[in-house]
């Protein structure tokens, strides 16, 4: 009996360490609540899961992103999908990795290189049916090769980034809404328990800003670019920024204000499970639990923590303030863009970019559009201008480097990469004129008066002050880790406004037909009117010898024929003579 | 069309009756042209307006803004602000109004502009205040704005605005940004704010590009209502642009569809519509007959002055400014907050457009708040009106190839022994091209004249923009030379005594500027049906009957005639006209006459700053094309033949 026992026993405990051995996939969950400067609360989730190995067996790695990975044999894949426009002026840099209004994918793909275009289209299609997006029309219109931005954000096979395997493309008209969410929220470990049982779509699609996304890349140890064995990791990052109380004007948040719910289960599978809050210090704010830790940041930063898998559940994390909400003028972080469209009517325009730096030093900037080929932008007509800030620093607003790829008509975008210098101080306004081309008819989509969307400008760049970077933690790292004295990447990345243009577009109603008519008339009148007042009237001298009869007529063409005939003859004959003459004279 | 050529190449036997006939059939086109025009404004020949965008609808919902006290008391603060800081004198309180919209959580910005005016010495400088309100969730790809001028007499609507911007910032169904623009100056702030906009630099109006954008602008509502009209009554839309913009008909319509909700008279150029019994009667036709004309001279002369709305036009934004006014011992009567209501489902309403106004029409005129009249029911008339400009310049152009063939004729009979048959066929041929050659010189002239009083204000302003020059030394250049150039080709037919202007030379001349006029008239009528027709009506005639007179009487009376239709003159005596009809008591012709030079001057230097702030066209539509046209006219008739 006992030896049943101790078999069933070591039996389980070989299991046990067996299955451990297995699970080399990593879940790790974490919310971060920060108030933003303009008053308004921002949650930024981050749902990351590393493993070791994507092959037949999956743990705890979304099944289907390995397969993503696998069956077009990525090096990388980022998706993000966005509603609203990060409102960089007033919330201060976007949470890395940031991500435009409406839709952006890109990926760096391995292997063949002759093959990258046809596995990305698939690719498209694959991530358009699973996340339910319309991401059909980018290939290949909206897809572009950048070299200065977007490059891998993880760790690359080769060592070295070959721009030919890289594909992006942005969406700016594509809605989002819950049925993403779902799919989105399909690929975590823990659906309804820990962090993720606080993904409510209603109060997420209320709010004032709302963007998922999803990041895969390889890792190497140490954060090495290159390694064997790279680590597969998918991070799943959604933020949220919610409204400002206008009406109640009070500033207390709890989980339940924030995302109607509360913790009522830990997530046994994640390694570690952490909210965190950014403690606001003018406002004074008491918590509603003791936190498990307080975490100082450069810049005199604070954040506390608390540790879902030790708090007792249920857990509605909160704090209370006893001021009240006071709007305040913003205060822009040093480096903002802005884009928008100049010019009206339906036949050119200009795209402007408006960039803005504060800082008191320079700052080098990468400055990357994708625009579509029915903007027929012109190349010599790019040129940026800046004022403000000291005068000498003004020459130094110059472009460093300009990268233009041309567009192919239904084929691909323009791409426009510029390496600019921003003068301290200063503020620039980029601009390149386009002209609207004509679409086919069936080209035009339901709606078409609505117009066409471009997508944003986006710019990269390295700031000096961390102080407005509104969520710590990036492509690599979370904020637990960053906090934890883990380095990030220095680069931001912000994005301008997508744009709407109305193309010249065809209105087959009632003042087309008459364009049409008007032409049609004009067309048939013109000839006419044209010969009546022109043509001048000859006199004609009346023959009375004619012949009136038929036989007559045809006797008289025959005699003409035959006077002809004669007539030929004779010259033939002349001109023998003349020959014959000036032969005889030559012998003379 | 094979009816107008014969094999033959003789024309067809129809167009020797027309010929014949010609004179009667100008004037039978005429009249059936005026007739026609008539005839449109009765409502069993034109239709009830109706909504073509269904997504414009929902704005007819409930309305929820019922914040009378907020509104108040943003009004009174305004007031007391501007009182203690400025006194009597106003003047605009910009970082109160940043204050406010910021703090009930707009965007709020402002941007400063000069402008550089001629008639106006030194800069006109001003601020213009203007607050984002950010859609949530939607990525401000497009807006709407609401416009008012800061003027002493509009706090009580930039109050309105204030409390009606923070109700549109608690609602959460916004999928447009809302821009709230305080503009100074009137329509020079708005035009500077809209260029910058765009960003689309004009030469006189320096403007700050804007800190905020909201992407492409669907639609805006003006503001304007004067402080003390409450409680208002009625709810004036104007909606004339500049040069004969119209906004989309679905957009007027709606106004006039909400304002009606809130119990509240619409009317157009303050002129109510005849009641539903009145409609099909003789007092009714005249009411539409009045709007109608009203909106036709409005159309004509759109000036910057008669809203803000007025310079969307040229940025393709369609715009409408609402005027609510008070006639006191009506039945209905609304306070501020109805206005509010009329805006915020304005606003609802083009904030449901899932596409840019594009449905409804963009050509028509309005003889009441309810019915149209569109492009497809006015045009004929236009092609009726200047039919006997075409069919006289035709006849005309007949004849002088008679006349030609006569001779030719003459010839040929003269010289029917030698039968050179190719010397004989050129001979009409010079004739014409030779009298056509001869009048080129004179097409010249009278264009280089129109050309010159064109470029005159540029010239003026550019060279004395620092010295100050006032209205009346503007319009005096101006005025010299309009009146002084008529001179000039007479001087030339005198002088170049070479040329022979013979009566044949002088027909060629004729049917240029016949087929000048119709042209330019037709192609006018498309884009602005006002001026096209009050140009038809007013000059077809006289323009008809303009020959080189050999009797004195008829020398003397087409001259008088076109005199009076010189540009400068017509504006004068039509101001005059109306001022005498409009003013109540009977007034003296000095004082007649002193009041309608003084209107010429401000409508001339006015159409100068409206060319040059507001890209208005009219002045250059006088200078460029009726000057010439009109100098042509006056050189057939003064021509001396010995």
């Amino acid at each position: 009996m006992w030896l049943t026992r101790f078999l069933l026993c070591a039996l389980l405990c070989f299991h046990r360490l067996f299955v451990a051995d297995a699970r080399s996939d990593v879940y790790s969950e974490e919310l971060v609540i920060k108030r933003l400067p303009s008053q308004n609360m921002a949650a930024h989730f981050r749902f990351t899961t590393t493993s070791a190995e994507l092959g037949v067996h999956y743990d705890l790695f979304p099944r289907v992103i390995g397969e993503f990975v696998t069956t077009y044999n990525l090096s990388e894949l980022h998706l993000s999908l966005t509603q609203g426009i990060w409102r960089t002026d007033y919330w201060g840099f976007a949470p890395q990795p940031s991500s435009p209004s409406g839709a952006q994918v890109y990926a760096w793909f391995d292997g063949d290189s002759s093959s990258v275009d046809e596995r990305w289209a698939n690719l498209v299609h694959s991530l358009s049916g699973f996340f339910c997006t319309s991401l059909l029309q980018i290939v290949p219109g909206l897809t572009a090769r950048p070299q200065l931005s977007f490059r891998p954000a993880g760790a690359v096979s080769t060592g070295i980034v070959d721009f030919s395997m890289g594909r992006y493309a942005a969406l700016s008209s594509e809605p989002v809404c819950t049925e993403n969410l779902t799919p989105w929220k399909k690929l975590l470990p823990c659906k309804e328990a820990g962090i993720s049982s606080l993904l409510h779509p209603i109060k997420f699609y209320e709010a004032q800003y709302h963007s998922l996304s999803v990041d895969v890349i390889q890792l190497c140890p140490n954060g090495a670019s290159t390694c064997a064995r790279p680590n597969w990791q998918v991070s799943q990052n959604l933020l949220v920024v919610t409204d400002l109380p206008l009406g109640s004007k009070v500033l207390n948040w709890n989980l339940r204000s924030l995302f109607d719910g509360e913790i009522y289960k830990k997530c046994d599978l994640a390694k570690s499970s952490h909210i965190l809050a950014e403690v606001d210090d003018q406002l004074n704010p008491e918590y509603s639990h003791t936190p498990d830790a307080t975490l100082k940041f450069r810049d005199g930063r604070k954040f506390v923590s608390f540790d879902v898998s030790k708090t007792k559940l249920p857990l509605n994390v909160g704090a209370k303030y006893k001021d009240r909400l006071k709007v305040k003028s913003p205060n822009p972080p040093s480096i903002s863009i802005h884009s928008y469209i100049g010019g009206s009517g339906q036949q050119d325009g200009q795209i402007v970019t408006r960039l803005v730096n504060r800082d008191e030093a320079n700052h080098r900037a990468v400055y990357t559009h994708v625009i579509p080929w029915f903007l027929r932008v012109y190349y010599h007509t790019i040129e940026m201008d800046c004022e403000g800030g000291n005068s000498n620093a003004i020459g130094e607003g110059v472009i460093q480097t300009k990268k233009f790829t041309p567009a192919k008509d239904r084929g691909a975008p323009y791409l426009l990469e510029l390496d600019v210098n921003l003068p301290a101080q200063s503020t620039c306004h980029l601009s390149i004129d386009f002209d609207k081309s004509f679409l086919r008819w069936t080209e035009y989509p339901p709606d078409a008066n609505k117009g066409f969307f471009v997508p944003p400008p986006s710019l990269v760049f390295r700031p000096t002050d961390w102080s407005n970077v509104t969520v710590l933690g990036g492509q690599r790292t979370t904020t637990m880790e960053e906090l934890n004295g883990a380095v990030t990447s220095p680069l931001v990345v912000m994005y301008g406004e997508a744009l709407l243009v109305s193309l010249p577009t065809p209105d087959f109603s009632m003042p087309y037909n008459v364009i049409c008519l008007v032409c049609t008339v004009i067309a048939l009148c013109f000839g006419p009117i044209h010969s009546l007042t022109t043509k001048c009237l000859l006199l004609k001298f009346e023959d009375k010898d004619a012949p009136q009869t038929l036989l007559g007529k045809l006797k008289a063409k025959l005699m003409k024929i035959v006077d002809k005939v004669r007539r030929k003859g004779k010259a033939v004959e002349s001109a023998d003579v003349k020959k014959k003459d000036e032969v005889s004279k030559k012998t003379d | 069309m094979r009816s107008l050529t014969r094999s033959d190449g003789r024309p067809p036997k129809w167009l020797n009756g027309l010929r014949r006939k010609a004179n009667a059939l100008c004037a039978l086109l005429y009249v059936a042209g005026l007739i026609y025009l008539a005839c449109i404004v009765w409502p069993s020949f034109n239709d009830r307006t109706y909504f073509s965008e269904n997504a414009l609808l929902p704005g007819l919902v409930d309305d929820e803004f019922v914040h009378r006290e907020r509104t108040n008391t943003f009004a009174k603060q305004l007031r007391e602000v501007v009182q203690t800081r400025y006194g009597k004198e106003y003047g605009m309180p910009h970082d109160w109004l940043l204050e406010q919209l910021e703090s009930i959580g707009l965007e709020a910005y402002a941007q400063n502009f000069t402008a550089f005016l001629p008639g106006i010495s030194g800069a006109v400088e001003g601020t213009n205040i203007f607050a984002v309100m950010r859609a949530a969730r939607a990525p401000s790809v497009e807006s709407i704005v609401v416009a008012v001028p800061f003027r002493s007499n509009t706090l009580g609507s930039i109050g309105l605005a204030l409390s009606l911007a923070s109700f549109c910032r608690e609602q959460i169904y916004w999928s447009k940004d809302l821009i709230f623009v305080f503009t100074e100056h009137e329509t020079i702030g708005m035009q500077a704010w809209l260029s910058a906009y765009h960003r689309l630099p004009i030469s006189s109006l320096k403007a700050d590009p804007l800190a905020a954008h909201g992407g492409a602008i669907q639609a805006a509502l003006a503001l304007e209502a004067t402080d003390g009209s409450t409680p208002f009554s009625n709810v004036d839309i104007r909606y004339n642009m500049i040069n004969g913009q119209l906004p989309n008909l679905d957009l007027v319509n709606l106004l006039v569809k909400m304002t009606e909700k809130e119990a509240l008279v619409p009317t157009l150029y303050m002129q109510e519509d005849p009641h539903g019994q009145d409609l099909y009667t003789e007092k009714g036709y005249w009411k539409l007959a009045k709007t109608s004309f009203k909106g036709i001279v409005a159309q004509a002369f759109s000036r910057a002055d008669s809203g803000l709305h007025s310079v969307f036009g040229a940025y393709g934004v369609q715009a409408v400014t609402i005027s609510p006014y008070g006639k006191g011992r009506t039945k209905s009567q609304g306070g501020w907050v109805d206005i509010g209501r009329l805006l915020e489902g304005g606003l609802r309403s083009v904030n449901n457009l899932l596409e840019k106004f594009h449905q409804s029409f963009f050509f028509y005129f309005l003889p009441s708040t309810h019915r149209y009249v569109s492009i497809g029911v006015f045009m004929p008339a236009i092609g009726l009106l200047m039919g006997p400009v075409l069919i006289k310049a035709l006849c005309v152009w007949l004849d002088l190839n008679d006349e030609g063939e006569s001779s030719a004729d003459g010839d040929a009979k003269a010289k029917k022994e030698t039968k050179s048959e190719s010397a004989l066929a050129v001979l009409p041929l010079i004739t014409k091209s030779e009298s056509a050659l001869a009048v080129l010189p004179l097409i010249v002239i009278a264009h280089s004249c129109g050309a010159l009083l064109y470029f005159l204000p540029y010239l003026l302003f550019n060279a004395q923009a620092s010295i100050s020059t006032n209205d009346q030394q503007l319009f005096q250049a101006i005025a010299t030379i309009a009146i002084t150039l008529p001179i000039c080709p007479w001087i030339i037919q005198r002088n170049l005594a070479d040329k022979d202007f013979g009566v044949p030379s002088m027909v060629v001349l004729r049917v240029v500027a016949l087929l000048e006029l119709a042209l330019i008239v037709g192609v006018t009528a498309v884009l602005n049906f006002g001026i096209a027709v009050l140009v038809a009506i007013f000059v077809a005639p006289i323009s008809t009957i303009t020959i080189p007179f050999r009797s004195k009487i008829g020398w003397a009376l087409n001259s008088m005639a076109l005199v009076l239709l010189h540009p400068l003159v017509a504006c004068c005596v039509a101001l005059g006209v109306y001022t005498a009809l409009t003013v109540p008591v009977p007034p003296t012709p000095s004082w007649l006459a002193q009041r309608a030079f003084e209107q010429t001057v401000d409508v001339t230097v006015g159409f100068i700053r409206d060319s040059l702030v507001y890209q208005s066209h009219l002045y250059a539509f006088f200078t460029l094309a009726l000057f010439p046209i009109w100098m042509m006219f006056w050189t057939i008739v003064h021509h001396r033949s010995e």
